[in-house]
């Protein structure tokens, strides 16, 4: 198959697989979407072998070249981020029917209806990872926005669909500020391609109000403080196949855009002051997220805090625009997906076994559940960033940066950050592993299958692996570094 | 002024009331309404500047991304009533 | 441009701009909606001033129509008993409000300094579009972008479509949310008369997008009024979501375009780059089945997925 196939595949095959699944009758959609899971992922493997073999390729739809037409480009961010996507699927294709059919709460239908509406959500992801087009990226994201709000309402009990309508509000009207932004954008350079809207951007009052418009919309969708309010309720009350796909992928969707957008088009206007309040509000995010994690006594809600604490490392590289810095947000954004949707699958299967999240009643619980007890431990050493994982060598990256810089401020944040992540995570483990079973609790307990516990071991294991192996998507990455990093 | 110029400042305003009654209302059927009022307040916008010159050939792009726009402006439209009435229903103590 | 327009264009954007305010500070949600439904209408008329009659029909029958009429349901639906929904918290005092004041006008400052600072004139694709219709499958340039140059983001506003019907579903059965006027002879022997119009009128609207404004869009719009006006009459029933037929035919849109872009990769010419000479063939195929999906999905969307068993009750 040509090279630049493999990208309007990668968009095409889960749409399709999306319609034939919600067409099937409900009995064959675990295994076509188990079937399609397998395809997808080798697809995308196989384009980040390519991309790391030839480097970046481009394809324009329908044989018109931009500005007319729309173009798809695949360079290292977008190969890593596809990679991650198909790492993360693989496993939850074989969790995730597992999970729907022991989880008595959610309705019959959750299970049936998660297929057709992950693989809607796969498609915009490889979409926006693909997207050189800032209005097809807006397409790109009400599909990924309006699939997320249907997965959270799986739940179906009350919480879930109130979280759900919040986050649909909320992710509409991000979507408008987007938008408002690509209109002023086309009204100062008549394109909607990003390289070449960045090719002749000019610092007028249009470019500086399309880059705080689209900034603040897609600020809500990736949730950075103070924009975080609405994600701990629609993380945690989602079914936990879903809050993986989410905390993992979801949200680095509309940060990838942001980064495009930010380092292509708009670095010859200047990011300086703008560039520091994001750095700022990253280090915000870090201290509140982990406060409000450890305060929590529900573990779904601990783990969504957690990820409004790491989705604030992803920002520094905004202040620290240095090319270390940006191979460190990339790697946390792969290590962080890995840990967190296997943290959040872990999560999903105490809440299974134990009937019931509550942390202060876990008394031991790690001796009836020692595997899924160590995914924890393991995810934990990642989002901790303990060496060998991939949240050290990411952490590291970013540490060398500000300190190369002299950014004081941000040394002390991403070290402090590591231990605010302790701060959080130890306790919970400290109930698991100490303390005695309570005799009571005994009757509510069933053992796991192995469908149920491998898949976020597997995860976990993965984050770890990423930081001995760092030097695979650091290469990746190299091929494709923007030219307005310092 | 011309005729294109004073619309997409409509737009502009429409856009600024919808965001003021976005956050100040409270039912979320209106804040549904608000977020289609911005919408059409930010398609004014793609169009007046499609032809904001007179004499200039009308630009077919921004037509055609409104037309897009409407459509998935309706389509999330109609997913949040139907939440919204899931909900309602929830609320009532039917299932 | 004379002053008798250039009052007339004032006039228009100050009463769109009055409606606007007036529905979103509506003292009751009835009032809301049929003041949103007169703010859609004028839209429509805006567009036809602005040369738009693509979206001014679009806005007349989607925007305006389509939304109305959900929303109406939907508030017949809200308005049974008690029903808790999340109403969120009403802003308290006066620093908060001061706050929000200050974002909306800061909003429209910096838009209306940005629109007055654009380069003139303006750059546009125009010079890009006309030149290219030749060797495009349509002749009507608005036409020509949608489902030519730009397919690709159409293709995937129509997986947003049967996405919202899939996510609408994945809720579970609603009832059908309007009494019905079943036994009314009059409305029910209009909607006989009014139907094969209905259908022949967006077969019309189909065919004439090639070259003027129209296209599939309005076409399926006038189709989803006519199928809306059957419910309503109690000549038809909604359609029963647990058939797989029925759910084939709504995702035959998408299945159609993403066949013809699959189809053209496959045969060697890149996704959506129609062979010569069939590129009017297979926009008119893929705009009928946009049609059909199109009426369909809103159909879907008014009268929700039943049940056979509740739809016997």
């Amino acid at each position: 198959m040509n090279p630049a196939d493999l990208l309007v595949w990668l968009v095409l095959l889960p749409v399709l697989l999306a319609a034939l699944l919600f067409v099937a009758p409900e009995g064959w959609r675990t295994r076509l979407g188990q079937l399609g899971t397998l395809l997808c992922a080798s697809l995308a493997l196989l384009l980040a072998w390519q991309v790391l073999q030839h480097g970046p390729i481009s394809v324009a739809l329908g044989n018109w070249q931009p500005p007319l037409g729309i173009r798809l480009h695949a360079d290292g961010l977008s190969a890593l981020m596809l990679a991650l996507t198909a790492l993360v699927a693989l496993p939850l294709a074989a969790h995730a029917p597992a999970w729907f059919v022991r989880h008595e709460a959610a309705q019959s239908r959750a299970g049936a209806f998660f297929w057709p509406l992950w693989m809607f959500q796969w498609a915009a992801l490889n979409l926006l990872f693909l997207a050189g087009d800032l209005f097809n990226a807006y397409v790109g994201l009400e599909l990924s926005g309006l699939a997320a709000v249907a997965l959270v309402a799986l739940g179906g009990q009350r919480a879930a669909l109130e979280a759900a309508l919040r986050y649909l509000l909320l992710a509409l009207f991000g979507s408008m500020l987007y938008l408002l932004g690509v209109a002023l954008l086309y009204g100062a350079g008549g394109v909607l391609d990003l390289t070449l809207l960045g090719a002749q951007l000019e610092a007028d009052h249009a470019s500086r109000a399309a880059l705080l418009l689209i900034t603040l919309g897609l600020l809500i969708k990736t949730a950075l403080l103070p924009f975080h309010f609405w994600l701990p309720a629609a993380h945690a009350n989602a079914p936990a196949p879903v809050s993986a796909i989410l905390s993992g992928l979801v949200v680095k969707a509309s940060f990838v855009l942001l980064l495009r957008i930010w380092f292509e088009i708009f670095h010859p206007i200047g990011l300086g002051g703008a560039g520091e309040v994001l750095g700022a509000l990253g280090i915000a995010a870090i201290i509140w997220g982990s406060l409000q994690a450890m305060r929590q006594e529900r573990i779904k809600l601990l783990v969504a805090w957690s990820t409004v604490a790491q989705l604030g490392y992803l920002f520094l590289i905004f202040a620290l625009a240095v090319e270390l810095a940006w191979a460190g947000s990339v790697l946390h954004a792969l290590s962080h997906g890995l840990a967190k949707a296997a943290l959040f699958l872990a999560a999903g299967n105490i809440v299974l076994a134990l009937g019931h999240d509550q942390i202060h009643r876990l008394h031991g619980a790690a001796g009836k559940l020692p595997l899924t007890f160590f995914t924890v431990a393991l995810a934990g050493v990642s989002l901790m960033g303990l060496p060998p994982s991939g949240g050290f060598a990411a952490k590291w990256l970013m540490l060398q940066a500000a300190i190369d810089l002299g950014r004081w401020p941000y040394v002390v944040a991403i070290i402090g950050g590591s231990l605010l992540a302790a701060g959080y995570l130890f306790p919970l483990l400290r109930h698991a592993l100490a303390g005695t079973h309570d005799p009571r609790q005994r009757e509510g307990e069933r053992l796991l299958s192995r469908w149920l516990e491998f898949p976020p071991l597997l995860l976990a294991t993965l984050a770890l692996l990423l930081g001995l192996m760092a030097l695979l998507p650091m290469s990746l990455l190299s091929g494709g570094m923007p030219v307005s990093l310092r | 002024m011309n005729m294109a110029l004073w619309f997409t400042l409509v737009g502009a305003a429409l856009a600024a009331i919808a965001l003021h009654a976005f956050f100040s209302r409270r039912h979320p059927l209106r804040r549904l309404i608000a977020l289609n009022i911005m919408g059409s307040g930010i398609f004014l916008v793609l169009i007046g500047l499609a032809r904001l010159y007179p004499g200039t050939l009308p630009d077919p792009v921004p037509h055609a991304m409104v037309l897009t726009g409407i459509v998935v402006a309706v389509s999330a439209t109609a997913f949040g009533l139907v939440l919204l009435r899931r909900l309602a229903r929830l609320g009532r103590g039917e299932t | 441009m004379s002053g008798v327009t250039l009052a007339l264009d004032l006039l228009l954007g100050l009463s769109l701009v009055w409606l606007a305010w007036r529905t979103l500070a509506s003292p009751t949600l009835f009032g809301a909606i049929v003041l949103f439904i007169a703010f859609g209408l004028l839209m429509a008329l805006v567009w036809a001033r602005l040369d738009a009659p693509d979206i001014a029909l679009a806005e007349a029958a989607v925007g305006a129509g389509l939304t109305g009429v959900l929303l109406l349901a939907a508030l017949a639906d809200l308005q049974q008993g008690d029903n808790l929904l999340p109403v969120r918290e009403p802003l308290r005092g006066w620093l908060l409000q001061l706050i929000l004041a200050l974002c909306a006008l800061g909003l429209f400052t910096l838009l209306t300094l940005a629109l007055l600072g654009l380069p003139s004139p303006p750059p546009s694709l125009a010079g890009q579009v006309l030149p290219r219709l030749d060797g495009a499958g349509a002749s009507h340039p608005v036409t020509a972008v949608l489902l030519d140059f730009r397919a690709w983001d159409t293709l995937l506003e129509i997986a947003v479509l049967l996405l919202a019907v899939v996510a609408a579903w994945s809720l579970g059965s609603h009832p059908h949310p309007n009494p019905r006027i079943v036994g009314s002879e009059v409305l029910q022997g209009l909607v006989r008369v009014l139907l094969p119009f209905a259908v022949l009128s967006a077969g019309y609207l189909v065919w004439r997008g090639g070259f003027a404004p129209g296209g599939a869009f309005q076409a399926g719009t006038v189709l989803a009024a006519a199928g809306i006006l059957l419910l309503l009459s109690g000549l038809g029933r909604p359609f029963n979501g647990r058939h797989w037929l029925w759910r084939a035919l709504l995702a035959s849109g998408l299945f159609i375009f993403t066949g013809v872009a699959l189809g053209t990769l496959l045969l060697g010419g890149g996704a959506l780059d129609y062979p010569a000479g069939l590129g009017y063939g297979l926009i008119l195929a893929i705009e009928l089945g946009l049609t059909l999906t199109i009426g369909l999905t809103f159909i879907a969307l008014y009268a929700g997925e039943q049940d056979a068993a509740e739809e016997r009750e």
